[in-house]
């Protein structure tokens, strides 16, 4: 069974995934830029940039970029790689700068990208360096949703908000439950695994089916704070168009399980109830969101406050960028529990998490083998049941807890994209040797100038 | 030569500074509770220094490190070898005064 370039499926009824997709660098190069460059990717949360000069360092693929806040307070993305030697012009996490200076050479750059200044400029290039056209690649479409920052390189997608479509409808509970907004808790959390990112995208747009078998020693473990409260057997799973999808269970006062204090747990029920008020009851009192996925690569977790980004490192390996998302109506002894309780679980030392990277690894892993790649792997649960009728206010197709259909809606989508070459893939592949003579500099200027302009057309 | 209102005392806090749009541009800075002024533009990598870090009277480009002293303009480190220009500087009725070339008032100063 070979994989036909673009498509998940290894089979039509599309219930068997070709497992190449885990561990194929071709593909991995090819989904750098049919997916992650034709994507809406997120990159903060507004509350990480309190004044102009701020900035944060993430990816958008494998690109490294940097987020600032502007003067005007708008956000500005652009590439941290120098125009000359490609060195990053910012080794920081986060801050405040007032430009970025490569450590390299010392060309200087503005934080909207703009190139400054650049050492011994007159000995080194007289008037010869045009400025203008050697800053920072900048991201073309920056725009937010609720406190999250998104950026794409993708000029055509439709804008950020239609393009999460419904999956806004669920997200609201986390980021708008009653009207106040939310602040992300201060630090960032970064760490590599091993594990193909898609695994992990996956697992939290439609895998509730996991948490028995690979969260087992953690739930016996938390089982004497739970006072008996345990999830209905019967819950959802939400497919979106768009390759978006989530998951969580009826109602039921799941906080009154975690070992809450108190004050905690007053205050989360009656959260709810104002959330109830905000948002109608159908998405507040009425269920417990536990996961989902915005494609391509952030998930969230509703009942552990958290989100966060899955980055490709290369077709085996990930690394995670993951924030706790806090209501700003929350007083501080809350925050303090809801933190705690996001970093016992879902940190890089949280016991969910390291129960998650052990699967990630090994599933990754086996993709390597000869006679192992060449078996698809099954992804057929819930092919041919009805739709769940329990939930007629959710927006999009509902079935079951424990079914597939997220995943094959996160895979359609995968696949939709991985059809259509990136127009920049024809400009990588002719190398300026094979189009220009090497020795006229200004020919192979205007090239390279192409080549940018292919990338972010 | 000309006296020109660089800013009110109070705006300028500990640490900041203020750029009189003179040609070429002046920097005020406020430094342990005095005020100086030096000429705005680097001498090493062509940058506003009133963009730069202020501690213990020394300015720190932005860009390169290069340090220089506020009180006599005197190049402290590399990259920098150059000295920067100092102006007069006096405090009258609560604002910030600094002395420049006539010269220099290429364009109506506010």
């Amino acid at each position: 069974m070979s994989l036909q370039r673009g498509r998940a499926f290894a089979d039509d009824a599309e219930t068997l995934i070709d497992r190449s997709i885990f561990s194929d660098p071709v593909l991995h190069r090819q989904e750098l830029g049919r997916v992650f460059a034709r994507s809406w990717l997120f990159l903060a949360h507004e509350s990480q940039f309190a004044k102009a000069g701020d900035f944060f360092t993430t990816y958008m693929g494998a690109d490294p970029v940097i987020v600032s806040r502007q003067r005007d307070g708008s956000y500005k993305v652009v590439l941290n790689s120098c125009r000359h030697r490609g060195m990053r012009v910012c080794r920081y996490d986060s801050g405040n700068a007032k430009a970025f200076t490569c450590p390299y050479h010392g060309w200087s750059y503005g934080t909207d990208g703009a190139l400054l200044s650049v050492p011994e400029e007159e000995a080194a290039y007289g008037d010869g360096l045009d400025h203008a056209a050697w800053g920072l690649a900048a991201v073309p479409r920056v725009e937010t949703y609720k406190g999250l920052v998104f950026g794409t390189w993708d000029t055509e997608i439709p804008p950020l908000a239609e393009y999460l479509g419904d999956f806004t409808y669920y997200l609201d509970v986390l980021l708008d439950p009653d009207g106040e907004g939310t602040t992300a808790a201060a630090g960032v959390h970064r760490w590599r695994m091993r594990g193909n990112w898609k695994l992990g995208a996956e697992q939290f747009a439609g895998d509730m089916y996991h948490a028995y078998s690979t969260h087992l020693s953690s739930m016996i473990a938390e089982a004497p704070n739970s006072k008996g409260i345990r999830p209905p057997a019967e819950g959802f799973q939400v497919g979106l168009p768009g390759g978006h999808g989530l998951g969580g269970y009826p109602g039921y006062p799941y906080w009154h399980a975690q070992g809450f204090s108190a004050e905690v747990e007053d205050w989360i029920g009656n959260m709810l109830e104002r959330a109830a008020e905000h948002l109608g009851p159908a998405r507040t009192t009425g269920a417990v969101f536990i996961h989902g996925t915005a494609f391509p690569n952030l998930s969230l977790l509703w009942n552990r406050w958290t989100l966060r980004v899955w980055h490709p490192k290369g077709p085996d390996a990930m690394e995670v960028h993951s924030w706790s998302i806090l209501p700003k109506s929350a007083p501080p002894a809350v925050r303090r529990a809801l933190l705690l309780d996001y970093q016992r679980h879902f940190s890089a030392s949280g016991t969910w998490e390291q129960d998650d990277a052990e699967q990630w690894n090994y599933s990754t892993n086996g993709s390597d083998g000869f006679v192992t790649s060449s078996l698809p792997l099954h992804y057929g649960m819930g092919i041919g049941r009805g739709p769940n009728k329990d939930f007629p206010e959710f927006p999009g197709t509902v079935d079951t807890v424990y079914s597939e259909i997220n995943q094959r809606h996160f895979y359609r989508r995968w696949s939709e994209l991985m059809a259509v070459p990136h127009p920049a893939e024809k400009a990588a592949s002719e190398t300026p040797a094979s189009r220009a003579p090497a020795s006229e500099t200004p020919a192979s200027e205007a090239l390279l100038t192409e080549s940018a302009k292919a990338v972010i057309a | 030569m000309p006296w020109i209102r660089a800013c009110a005392g109070g705006e300028l806090e500990e640490g900041d500074a203020v750029v009189v749009p003179s040609q070429p541009p002046v920097a005020v800075f406020h430094s342990d509770g005095e005020f100086y002024a030096t000429a705005d533009t680097c001498t090493h990598g062509k940058f506003s220094l009133a963009d730069g870090f202020v501690e213990e009277a020394v300015v720190e480009c932005a860009l390169h490190s290069a340090k220089f002293c506020l009180r006599t303009g005197k190049a402290l480190t590399l990259p920098a070898t150059e000295p920067l220009r100092t102006f007069p500087v006096r405090v009258e009725d609560g604002a910030v005064y600094v002395e420049i070339d006539d010269a220099m008032m290429k364009e109506p100063v506010s």
